[in-house]
């Protein structure tokens, strides 16, 4: 299987790069979705909204510390995986000179004006908004310095990354604050109409995450032989069966437990709690398993 | 939506897919290595070295014999280029030889690999 010596291969620096890039991911799309977020549900009861900002400012400086410890594993990395490589001035620099150098410069700056969200924006209104959104489009292009979807054709392919990681950033952000409302007494109105709205915007959010990512691949790879085939391709539809896990929790979720909460039965808000946070889960190993994905297999083969 | 429009839509996404069926290559690849990967050279080989189909910065390159690492000379360092080239500063004992590098792609992205030859007397 082309995966598992794709496995062998790795090493204790390599586990350390993809832990770091995992968590990078994780951190840089919370912090953007919870701008997003904030942005598709301005009317968020107080706990709610706070939660989501709390979280995206957590995340974003979570995020920029690891982007951070990244540089010296990159180049400790192409050293050969050792510590004196990692602090050598002369590799830092020519990581950093490099399409990883702007990733880094853009990811810190988004990152930091992300968190204007949190500004209390009652005399500018607007302001707080508009700096975060112009943050999130640096995230974005961050995501899409490095790799191949840098490469040709790279309006579309870059297009496509990030229309795929603005609706995964929404979904992952989305799941603190849901947890939070779905804490409420059930039938609790406010929480019911955001939970129900939820999962009409979620509908389209998906749609287009699926599609994206799917379009994205076929292109990367060349075809659909490849995904089984290679190591990248078999990584992939490793993630893809999570996300297919994750799908149907958002349908049982938007279908079963958010119609239960809204009628009022007593177990609706366990059970609707237990089932975003086994989505929680997924979606860390869905982020792990695009750190393994990006950072040790190529569609080349 | 209308059937017609969803029809011409999923036209489109099926004619996007077959334009780009091949697959984009956004960085370098490996073409090719002196000695070849696999072979069996006699005596020690002149030169030692990958090229590949764009400019590459080599970051390591180590040559792992029965002796250990090999020394080597007339590295072109770490300037970005299509053929990597080293020569080995002593002779090589007879054996079985692995080549190890690294090296980063102008994309950014960080890129590795290994070839293997044999030494006979």
């Amino acid at each position: 299987m082309a995966w598992l010596s794709a496995l062998a291969g790795v090493d204790a620096w390599m586990v350390a790069m993809i832990l770091a890039a995992a968590g990078f991911h994780a951190g840089a799309l919370l912090a953007a979705g919870a701008v997003l977020f904030r942005l598709a549900f301005p009317d968020l009861p107080d706990p709610a909204r706070r939660a989501a900002s709390r979280t995206g400012a957590i995340a974003a400086w979570v995020a920029i510390a690891l982007v951070l410890v990244q540089w010296p594993l990159q180049a400790g990395y192409l050293g050969g995986g050792n510590v004196s490589a990692a602090f050598d001035p002369a590799m830092l620099g020519m990581v950093f000179d490099g399409a990883q150098g702007t990733r880094l410069v853009l990811a810190v700056s988004g990152l930091l004006l992300v968190q204007a969200i949190l500004l209390d924006v009652r005399r500018l209104p607007g302001v707080g908004y508009g700096l975060s959104l112009g943050g999130v489009l640096l995230v974005m292009l961050a995501f899409v310095q490095v790799g191949h979807t840098a490469g040709e054709p790279r309006v579309l392919l870059g297009g496509l990354l990030i229309l795929h990681l603005l609706a995964a950033a929404f979904w992952i952000a989305s799941l603190w604050p849901l947890y939070r409302l779905a804490g409420q007494p059930a039938a609790d109105p406010a929480a019911a109409r955001i939970l129900e709205r939820f999962g009409r915007v979620a509908l389209l959010v998906v749609g287009l995450l699926v599609l994206a990512g799917a379009v994205l691949a076929v292109l990367l790879a060349g075809g659909v032989t490849p995904l089984f085939t290679t190591a990248w391709g078999q990584f992939l539809l490793a993630k893809v069966l999570l996300v297919a896990l994750l799908l149907l929790l958002a349908a049982l979720n938007k279908w079963r437990l958010v119609p239960a909460f809204s009628r009022g039965e007593t177990t609706a808000p366990r059970r609707l709690r237990r089932s975003i946070a086994v989505e929680g889960v997924l979606v860390a190993a869905v982020l792990g398993m695009t750190a393994i994905l990006t950072g040790i297999t190529s569609p080349n083969g | 939506m209308t059937m017609i429009t969803r029809n011409t839509l999923l036209s489109g996404l099926a004619a996007l897919l077959l334009a780009f069926a091949t697959p984009l290559l956004a960085h370098e690849g490996e073409m090719g290595q002196v000695p070849d990967d696999g072979s069996t050279v006699e005596g020690t080989p002149e030169e030692i070295g990958i090229h590949f189909d764009g400019a590459m910065r080599i970051t390591q390159f180590d040559v792992v014999g029965p002796q250990g690492r090999v020394s080597l000379e007339g590295g072109p360092g770490n300037d970005p280029t299509e053929e990597y080239h080293v020569r080995p500063a002593g002779s090589m004992e007879a054996g079985d030889y692995e080549v190890r590098w690294r090296g980063l792609a102008r994309d950014g992205h960080m890129m590795s690999g290994s070839f293997r030859f044999t030494v006979e007397d």
